[in-house]
């Protein structure tokens, strides 16, 4: 199989058994699917979680593929509903003692250094945690994964007015959050939209 | 019913970020670049969608290899079939671990396989988040306030229900990771994934086990353990790894992985755990086995 093989190539040959082909098929994908995980759970260890679920249902789902949606759709598709259920399941999770409210008794110190990239990427992670589920797979899937509107409104099986409104309204939510009083910021719950 | 009705006018947040996106015609591309409030809210939503879009850190390579390994043998392509059909060399050097029943181990938190990438993970964030120790820009040292929750020797009291600590103090040796067997509290359906081999947890990474922080009497002692794993972790070529029953450390929301085992001073056993916000970083330790917490230390505004 060709280096440039496409994913139809690889699609027929994985079909026919060939594992590596869908092994190819798999690393074609996953940095995407990854990123799309990670900014839909808002940490890495979840993150990996989802894309692991989404690589394995995209393994065992490969003959159901019907071809009626893209192969990238498809697989934003089933990525996506990976990620959800990880947010559900993360929802289930018991949290007994350690809460906010239990944190934030223990007096504090000074602002911490931390470094800015990491920093800057909290405050995303945070602002993308105050968005409902459905809002934030909808800004994540444009503007992490490039979907267009007609995309993303088949991977969420939604019309695309929905999209449109979706993402609008998750971008001023998120305009708010990242703009927000700091104090609003200080370890937020993960997963607590 | 007059058809010749126009259609509803977009919102304007909608026609803004839709302009954004590229997802306008002529005509309504126009139209913003005509309004200035229109162009004004486009650049707030176009700003937003910088931020959102801003790079991730790449995946690490044998994190890759590993989910990609997992997931192939969880289809119909063995370990064997793939190297039959030519299956590529991290295929063929996948665990043979897919079982016959078709169950698969996923790489999961709730499997020591994901915990290896975890605290992989974790580690590069405490380095960071552990801002115990970091001089700031007068050359002095942040200041830790760490308290006791004051649930401490009740919960402590209660871990004989627990994981029973092996009685080891202070001086147990670093690096120790926890010596075996679930907590009493563990909910089944997270325990039953522990039963692979610890070996698992450390094929193949070469990374150091969990470190052990020994005795905890405090929260001011777990925040100095605390800054101690930090000069550890930042001067450790290879990340901590959890080499045995660690299978909780997810449940509990909002904090990561393990970074190290700890004993509370009655003999409870547990995870230091850390949660970073953007203020700050709280340290937890927690009952192993649960989130019950027995010390919480904080750091920040």
């Amino acid at each position: 199989m060709p280096e440039e093989a496409s994913d139809a190539d690889l699609l027929a040959a994985a079909r026919a058994g060939d594992r590596a082909a869908m092994d190819r098929l798999l690393r074609r994908h996953i940095d995407l699917v990854h990123a799309v995980c990670r900014r839909m759970t808002g940490n890495a260890a979840d993150a990996a979680d989802a894309t692991q679920e989404a690589l394995i249902a995209v393994v065992r789902g490969i003959d159901r593929y019907d071809g009626r949606a893209s192969l990238r759709t498809w697989i934003y598709r089933v990525a996506t509903n990976a990620c959800l259920d990880e947010l559900r399941r993360r929802a289930r999770r018991p949290t007994p003692g350690l809460t906010d409210e239990l944190i934030e008794q223990a007096p504090r110190a000074g602002p911490p250094d931390l470094d800015a990239t990491i920093a800057e990427r909290l405050r995303i992670d945070d602002a993308l945690a105050t968005l409902p589920d459905t809002f934030r797979a909808a800004v994540v899937l444009r503007d992490v994964a490039g979907l267009d509107y007609a995309e993303i409104a088949e991977v969420l099986e939604l019309p695309v007015g929905t999209v449109r409104s979706r993402i609008a309204r998750g971008r001023e939510r998120l305009a708010i959050a990242l703009a927000g009083n700091p104090d609003d910021r200080v370890e937020r719950q993960r997963g607590r939209p | 019913m007059n058809d010749d009705l126009d259609p509803a006018p977009l919102d304007p947040e909608e026609v803004a970020t839709a302009y954004v996106d590229g997802e306008l015609d002529a005509t309504e591309r126009a139209r913003v670049e005509s309004d200035r409030r229109l162009r004004a809210r486009a650049d707030a939503h176009r700003s937003v969608r910088d931020v959102v879009a801003a790079p991730l850190p790449a995946m690490p390579a044998d994190v890759r290899d590993q989910l990609v390994a997992r997931a192939l043998d969880a289809g119909s392509w063995s370990s064997e079939a793939g190297a039959a059909a030519g299956g590529s060399a991290v295929a063929a050097a996948a665990p043979a671990a897919a079982p016959a029943g078709g169950t698969v181990r996923l790489l999961t938190r709730r499997r020591p396989l994901l915990v290896v990438a975890s605290i992989a993970a974790a580690a590069a964030v405490v380095v960071a988040a552990v801002v115990l120790t970091r001089p700031d820009h007068d050359g002095r040292r942040l200041t830790t306030e760490a308290t006791s929750t004051g649930t401490a020797p009740a919960e402590a009291t209660d871990a004989s229900g627990g994981r029973s600590s092996p009685g080891t103090t202070a001086a147990a040796a670093p690096g120790a990771a926890p010596s075996s067997g679930l907590p009493s509290d563990q909910p089944a359906a997270t325990a039953a994934p522990a039963a692979p081999a610890p070996a698992d947890a450390s094929a193949g990474s070469g990374a150091a086990p969990l470190p052990d922080v020994g005795r905890i009497a405090d929260a001011g002692q777990l925040a100095l353990a605390a800054r101690r794993l930090e000069h550890d972790l930042a001067s450790s070529a290879t990340a901590p790894v959890a080499t045995a029953a660690v299978v909780q450390p997810a449940t509990c929301a909002g904090f990561g992985p393990p970074i190290a085992t700890a004993t509370t001073v009655d003999g409870s056993a547990g995870y230091v755990l850390v949660r970073l916000g953007t203020q700050g970083a709280a340290v937890a330790l927690v009952r192993q086995g649960s989130c019950t917490p027995l010390l919480v230390a904080a750091v920040g505004t």
